[in-house]
């Protein structure tokens, strides 16, 4: 018996123990940072950026996640072990999916200290707003020119806006604090319409699921939750035009509220609810957006197909 | 009552193997497809550089007008990816261009005021973002073949990919990385 425990503690606990600590020596540090699960959007494993500039960097990289979609990971590494910075950037961007699951409207922007060589790596749908010779120009003039100075928070900062400022521009939204676009061009709503219309939905049927747990009413005949619904539809297709061209919180709040209790009621009353094929469309959907206020949820499920450029100092 | 028992033995013998078939012949067809996809993705990417030569070509030439050699060069190897058909012509043709285009990337070296040149730059950045990427697509590539001739090689799959005439595949990239790394430099 005693032998039986000790054996069963040499596996359950010594040896994953060893097993951990040897490959801790053994493998690379960029190849050990590819195992871990990204925690933040700016990950500072060299230890460059000053606390306050990565604060600024995880506020502005959470807004933008929230109004536009898009992924932007920051990361410093000490060094690249002898991997090319290209190889590098790809591999970690593909293992931590950096963008949302078929969107794949991930950015990372990769610095390696030692070797001196820093990458801005492009989701494949990102490259057309961000085609390879933007991001080379991001590079060298909102990049290098502070890192030959040894300011790695500043060419961080300067580049991480560069690229915000890229990619908002496309979309036509705004982050908070900021008053009008840089460059203003033709707005497309269509997209943050119909997403905020599926949180919605989404929403509604986990409150009117609730509901339904909760009083375990047998339900009346389907017609009855007809109302709520198309009600619940049409206010949460008002959402996003309250939010983004009104710019009005409080409007936008009342609605958000409204929309969900008219559904919940209506998915509440309704015995069967009907197939929600839509609703699921991969938990990346759903890993930063509906919360407000919120800061860094995982990231969504993008790949990159070896869009970006590099640059060194 | 024995009888029965050997007959749903049989039965259900059969009916896993039958079962087990299903299932290795719908993952052969499954990989062979991702195979057929990655090589699309690679063309994608090999077609990105075909189209990106001339612009480039145009640039280079403003600046330097003597090196016609290259840029004849430059021109059949593009006309023959152009005419490749099966995909081992076309991974030759690209291969040509690849030397071809380092060497070019090597004569810019002699004109600083190209080097300095906007449009240059830009190009130079797509350029250099679009070997990156073809290197990316040839490696999801490689290693979509590479499971699918597992699959197709190991029992029992080597059995239902014969039924089925699955065979294997060689249309692997070989030697890409030295291909790459030290392009034939002549002047």
């Amino acid at each position: 018996m005693i032998r039986r425990r000790s054996f069963h503690l040499l596996f359950r606990q010594t040896l994953p123990a060893l097993f951990c600590l040897a490959s801790g020596l053994a493998v690379p540090r960029a190849l050990a940072l590819d195992e871990s699960k990204p925690a933040h959007w700016v990950t500072d494993d060299a230890g460059i950026i000053d606390a306050t500039t990565r604060q600024k960097m995880e506020r502005l990289l959470s807004d933008l996640e929230r109004q536009a979609g898009f992924e932007v990971a920051v990361v410093t590494l000490k060094s690249l072990e002898g991997d090319s910075i290209e190889n590098a950037a790809n591999t970690l961007f593909n293992r931590w999916k950096i963008g949302k699951k078929g969107e794949d409207n991930g950015v990372l922007i990769l610095v390696a200290v030692e070797d001196r060589k820093v990458r801005i790596e492009t989701g494949y749908g990102v490259e057309a707003i961000l085609p390879d010779g933007a991001c080379g120009d991001i590079v060298r003039e909102h990049i290098v020119p502070y890192f030959k100075d040894g300011r790695y928070s500043d060419g961080l900062y300067q580049g991480t806006t560069a690229v915000i400022y890229r990619l908002i521009r496309d979309k036509g939204v705004l982050l908070p604090g900021m008053e009008k676009l840089p460059a203003p061009r033709k707005t497309n709503r269509g997209d943050a319409t119909g997403a905020s219309f599926i949180v919605v939905l989404f929403l509604s049927f986990v409150l009117g699921k609730y509901l339904r747990n909760r009083f375990k009413t047998p339900a009346p005949s389907g017609w009855v939750s007809l109302g709520p619904v198309l009600f619940g539809g049409l206010d949460a297709l008002f959402l996003w035009h309250s939010f983004v061209a009104l710019n009005n919180i409080l409007l936008f709040s009342i609605l958000c509220v409204l929309g969900i209790v008219a559904l919940g009621v209506g998915f509440f009353v309704k015995s069967t609810p009907r197939p929600m094929g839509w609703y699921g469309g991969g938990p990346g959907g759903f890993s930063g957006r509906g919360r407000f206020g919120g800061g860094f949820g995982g990231f969504g499920g993008g790949f990159s197909g070896g869009g970006g450029a590099s640059g060194s100092w | 009552m024995k009888k029965n028992a050997w007959l749903i033995g049989i039965i259900a013998f059969v009916g896993l193997v039958f079962l087990s078939g299903i299932h290795f012949y719908n993952r052969i067809v499954r990989l062979n497809e991702a195979v057929g996809a990655g090589w699309a993705q690679v063309e994608n990417v090999l077609q990105r550089r075909y189209d990106l030569i001339p612009n480039l070509v145009n640039t280079v030439k403003g600046y330097a007008k003597h090196e016609t050699n290259l840029f004849e060069e430059i021109t059949r190897l593009r006309s023959q990816w152009g005419e490749a058909k099966t995909s081992s012509e076309k991974i030759q043709a690209s291969q040509g261009i690849e030397n071809v285009l380092s060497r070019l990337l090597l004569v810019v070296e002699n004109y600083p005021t190209l080097k300095a040149d906007q449009n240059f730059r830009a190009l130079q950045d797509e350029l250099a973002g679009t070997e990156n990427r073809i290197t990316v697509e040839r490696k999801k590539y490689n290693e979509a073949v590479q499971s699918y001739n597992v699959a197709v090689r190991l029992f029992p799959g080597n059995i239902i990919a014969g039924m089925f005439g699955y065979a294997k595949n060689d249309g692997y990239f070989k030697a890409e990385e030295s291909a790459q790394k030290a392009p034939q430099v002549q002047f």
